[in-house]
């Protein structure tokens, strides 16, 4: 369904600026998830994020002839989310403060900085691309054990294969993950070793 | 920084790929706020990465989309429901717009990228600064330097002033003197210099700035003059402290790299990046030792020094050809532009000052190119008459 035009960005510039939906398809894939992800470490209600979302795509919409380039397009996305999403939580902080069951919500935090919410969403989308790119099962296996915290024998049959496939999956996900994290002399990093080792041997 | 660089030297350092610059710019990095230590530190837990993982997993692209179009049919012209939609939304923003926020990515250079065949109809162009100045010598004589030659431009008893190829000033000691004598460059709004002392010190000069200093150094100490904006590579000489002072304050060098910025009305800031410095305000009633990667504050009215840790290539950016924010105020943006361009601007009442500006632009691209931009980027509207820049909030459509 997702055809390859845009890989020249003049391209989608043009197509955006006139109107055409494909531009539009081609913006959510860019940035849709990153937007939600940051909306959410600020507004945690899934809905409330993704309402703020679209609501900055239709304000860039409304906008399509002014934007001579894809970075300004992103900028205005970002800024207009993340001040959309501060704004509703300021509200319900006053609202909380009004009702003083709720005085958790409006204990004097400060609002989230702009600058680290990007950073933090630049590297957990990379991440999560990493994650993606694993092979297709070993992704599964992946997912049903470390995100569903399934055991061997649950994956196995969740996903039809056998407790030796399962484990094999697994054991690929991990040494392309441990690769991926553990190489560096950390502390974390050990513990990290530690953890994974561990589970392994919960069969 | 822009988040995609240290997004990138973060998943390299997960994997073990750092090299020493990416390492000392990670640990940089980390040092500048207990946030980022505390998020390194959680990455290396992988059911955190999961957690986090899977809320990018939950937000479909192609459902939003479709949803999108479903509730928005595409047309070409606009639609009542989308208007009255977006009326709404701006409506809830405009309610709570104290501490607005911009965010700028200079990803690709914007003179670059202009594809809309707009019409471009000003009345003048501005262009960015450019190298002039004005030496004033001990006996008030003044030289404009953009129409010097190359070559010696002055010379006395105990040093020669000469003007390099690339258009810099370098001071040269010829002999001994027993009088000091002091010269001052003058650095007009619209202008950049550069210039070497006698002592092999580097001085780099932002627009509207000026340096007194004597043409060669004897005696204890080596002491200069500062208004405006300047970095400087100090030549270490142990037993000839440098000094910098400025009418809020001074700054005690050794040997060292620091960029010290006090305008007019506005409060002080010494930066250093490397070597080590000691500030002390104006009536030495208080002072701070700094170490790289540390800024000092004197504010307008006070004489208070508050020490902070900052991103030093934010600080230092104008030097390398960027205009680099960090939190700047909408004010503060605008008198770099002002300083840089050579421009006037006006307010419309009802502009939200406490709009908060962060990213890098490029230095040296024409004023409209850059207001175009950041009236883009944000709810702003920059609007250029001549030399005159005005400043409104943008009409909601």
């Amino acid at each position: 369904m997702h055809s390859n035009r845009y890989a020249n960005e003049d391209n989608l510039i043009n197509d955006f600026s006139a109107g055409r939906k494909e531009a539009v398809a081609e913006l959510y894939r860019l940035f849709y998830s990153r937007l939600v992800y940051l909306t959410r470490q600020i507004v945690q209600d899934k809905n409330e994020a993704e309402d703020i979302v679209s609501n900055a795509f239709i304000k860039v919409i409304n906008k399509s002839r002014d934007f001579d380039n894809i970075a300004n397009i992103k900028a205005f996305l970002f800024t207009t989310t993340y001040r959309t999403a501060v704004d509703s939580l300021r509200h319900s902080r006053v609202h909380a403060r009004m009702q003083k069951e709720m005085s958790y919500l409006s204990d004097g935090a400060s609002m989230p900085d702009f600058d680290f919410l990007l950073v933090k969403t630049e590297i957990l989308n990379a991440i999560a691309e990493e994650i993606d790119s694993l092979p297709k099962q070993c992704k599964e296996v992946f997912v049903q054990i470390f995100i569903k915290k399934k055991s061997t024998k649950e994956v196995a049959e969740i996903l039809h294969l056998s407790d030796v496939t399962v484990r094999r999956q697994k054991q690929i996900a991990i040494n392309l993950l441990r690769t991926a994290l553990l190489k560096k002399q950390l502390l974390g990093s050990v513990a990290l070793f530690i953890m994974l080792m561990n589970h392994e041997s919960l069969m | 920084m822009k988040p995609e660089t240290i997004a990138q030297i973060i998943e390299r350092s997960l994997r073990g790929q750092l090299n020493d610059e990416e390492q000392r710019v990670l640990d940089q990095w980390k040092k500048e706020s207990p946030l980022n230590e505390e998020l390194y530190d959680q990455l290396q837990d992988p059911q955190y990465v999961a957690r986090e993982v899977q809320l990018f997993r939950e937000a479909d692209w192609q459902k939003a989309f479709e949803r999108f179009q479903e509730e928005h049919p595409f047309q070409q012209s606009r639609t009542p429901v989308i208007r009255r939609y977006w009326v709404a939304a701006a409506s809830v923003v405009l309610l709570f717009a104290v501490g607005l926020y911009y965010y700028f990515f200079s990803g690709s250079s914007p003179s670059q990228k202009v594809v809309n065949n707009e019409k471009v109809t000003q009345q003048s162009v501005v262009l960015p600064a450019s190298r002039q100045a004005t030496l004033i010598l001990a006996d008030n004589k003044t030289i404009q330097l953009n129409n010097a030659p190359t070559g010696e431009v002055v010379r006395d008893a105990s040093a020669s002033v000469q003007k390099t190829a690339e258009g810099e000033l370098r001071y040269e000691g010829v002999g001994k003197s027993s009088n000091t004598v002091y010269h001052t460059l003058v650095i007009p709004r619209g202008g950049f210099y550069n210039l070497t002392l006698a002592d092999g010190t580097k001085v780099w000069l932002n627009a509207g700035s000026s340096l007194r200093f004597p043409a060669t150094f004897s005696g204890k100490e080596r002491k200069v003059t500062l208004s405006g904006e300047a970095y400087f590579e100090v030549k270490k000489n142990k037993e000839m402290p440098f000094w910098v002072e400025t009418d809020k304050g001074a700054v005690q060098v050794l040997g060292t790299h620091f960029d010290i910025k006090h305008y007019r009305g506005e409060p002080m800031f010494t930066t250093l990046i490397e070597g080590s410095v000691k500030v002390a305000s104006e009536q030495a009633t208080a002072n701070k030792i700094l170490v790289p990667g540390q800024q000092a504050v004197i504010r307008e009215r006070s004489s208070t020094i508050n020490v902070n840790k900052v991103n030093v290539a934010l600080a230092t950016g104008w030097k390398n050809g960027v205009f680099a924010f960090n939190r700047a105020s909408l004010k503060d943006m605008m008198n770099e532009l002002v300083r840089w361009y050579d421009i006037d601007v006006v307010y419309h009442s009802d502009v939200q000052s406490s709009a908060v500006f962060m990213g890098e632009f490029d230095r040296n691209i024409e004023l409209s190119i850059l207001l175009k931009q950041l009236g883009q980027m944000s709810d702003l509207n920059f609007d250029i008459q001549g030399r005159t820049v005005t400043v409104s909030m943008a009409p909601v459509q």
